[in-house]
């Protein structure tokens, strides 16, 4: 393998108490076609467990799946644990029954793309590659 | 892209008490991963860091359990000893296709992902047989760096991968499963050639101790074969109920005190036969890029038809590629 076509690597997971994990797994297959390493961490983690699990796989996005409404409160601690440990240049993604009223929030907190239902893969596939761009 | 020129300080990081250690010692595994070339210099700049006490290789098909196995290994070894640090490498198998992977192993291990003492790393093959190459050993001489004790390197579990992990590993773990199939199957696949020791799990399910009596035979009419007078027993656990996992950890700490000194001797050894066949794997793929751009089908259409010979092309070939080096 060239040095250059290196996979990136994503960590796609669950936060908090939500166990709907179609989307997450579903996404997860469509990255991993497109060439990704992606690890999945499944359902119910703790946002300590996700920044933890982040940064020993050195991933360079977080996608989190909410289908539970509590996309807010969850997003913002895992924003502060990776700043406290240096890792806020990790790119953080969401995606799952989000209100729209929330997407500006959630940018203003520092989640570059959110994907609500309905989305094509091909639009999810080309933001990704166009926000991993070194 | 982190480069040669930021490895010091990422060591130094990575043995701090800083916050940002863990972060330092992932990206040094991502150096150890992405390139050889800045491999090297990781690994000079190891070459005195301290090394893992135990590798512990465990192997076994898929679906026989060896991530969960994985986690309650890391239970036992944290109630254990509790100021110690275990580290994990989960090896799952890249798309032919695509290039990318699923590393799922975490999921069963998930528990103990905000554990400090606790190190999982992920690695897809990426082309590479079993997916031990010089990347898994600068991951693993990490794992020393940061103080790891005990590391478990968790193999594919498909192909080659029990052979590979098995010059990485002081010693191997085989994961066997009822359901699998008789013991010819487990006999003909080669595994008992590479166990130093063999986990029958699941035995919360009903066929297990009779696998485990079958496997039990097996491994006696094999170490009578080879006249030799130490009979390896199976273990029977079961990772789901948690059973059988301490008298296992004490096993592999018993086996380890005893072959320390051994093993010590053996590991710079083995590493010379996996670093051998990395070369060779390596070569391998640049000769088929070369045969690539040379194509021309004749020679081909040659050997189908019987006018030339193999040896006869690969002569040619290897002359061409010279002077193509050249």
């Amino acid at each position: 393998m060239s040095e250059e076509n290196i996979p990136k690597r994503i960590l796609i997971g669950k936060v908090g108490l939500d166990g709907h994990h179609r989307g997450a797994k579903y996404v997860t297959n469509i990255l991993r076609a497109a060439g990704y390493e992606v690890i999945y961490t499944g359902i119910r983690k703790s946002p300590e467990q996700i920044v933890a699990s982040a940064i020993q796989e050195d991933v360079a996005m977080i996608g989190l799946s909410f289908l539970s409404g509590a996309h807010l409160p969850l997003f913002h601690q895992v924003v502060d644990l990776l700043k406290a440990q240096d890792a806020d240049d990790i790119i953080l993604v969401g995606g799952g029954v989000i209100p729209p009223d929330d997407l500006a929030a959630l940018k203003a907190m520092g989640v570059a793309e959110v994907f609500t239902p309905g989305v094509a893969d091909q639009n999810i596939i080309e933001k990704v590659a166009a926000l991993l761009k070194d | 892209m982190i480069s040669h020129q930021d490895i010091p300080a990422l060591i130094q990081d990575a043995c701090s008490e800083h916050p940002s250690w863990s972060r330092a010692a992932g990206r040094l595994m991502s150096i150890a991963e992405n390139s050889s070339t800045e491999t090297a210099h990781l690994l000079a700049a190891l070459t005195n860091a301290a090394e893992p006490r135990i590798v512990l290789g465990i192997t076994g098909a898929p679906g026989s359990g060896k991530s969960s196995l994985t986690n309650s290994l890391i239970t036992a070894f944290r109630q254990q000893y509790p100021e110690r640090r275990i580290g994990v490498i989960a090896i799952d198998p890249s798309s032919p296709f695509s290039g990318g992977a699923l590393l799922g192993d975490r999921v069963r291990m998930m528990n103990h992902a905000d554990d400090p003492l606790v190190f999982i790393r992920s690695s897809a093959t990426r082309g590479n047989m079993g997916g031990i190459t010089l990347g898994t050993l600068g991951v693993l001489r990490v794992m020393g760096l940061i103080g790891c004790d005990l590391v478990i390197i968790e193999t594919v579990g498909v192909g080659q991968s029990e052979f590979e992990v098995i010059e990485i590993a002081d010693m191997t773990a085989v994961v066997l499963a009822p359901g699998q199939g008789d013991t010819i199957q487990f006999l003909k696949a080669g595994l008992m050639e590479v166990g130093d020791l063999f986990i029958i799990n699941k035995a919360d399910s009903p066929d297990a101790e009779r696998y485990c009596t079958e496997v039990a035979n097996a491994l006696r009419y094999l170490a009578s074969a080879k006249g030799s007078l130490e009979i390896v027993q199976p273990f029977l656990v079961s990772a789901r109920l948690n059973t059988g996992i301490l008298q296992l950890l004490e096993h592999i700490e018993i086996f380890s005190q005893r072959e320390q000194a051994n093993w010590l001797c053996k590991r710079r050894a083995k590493m010379h036969a996996r670093i051998k066949r990395v070369i060779f794997e390596e070569a391998r793929k640049q000769i088929e890029a070369a045969f690539e751009a040379i194509a021309y089908t004749d020679p081909i259409d040659h050997i189908i038809t019987g006018q030339s010979t193999v040896a006869t092309v690969i002569d040619r070939l290897v002359k061409q590629l010279a002077s193509q080096i050249r």
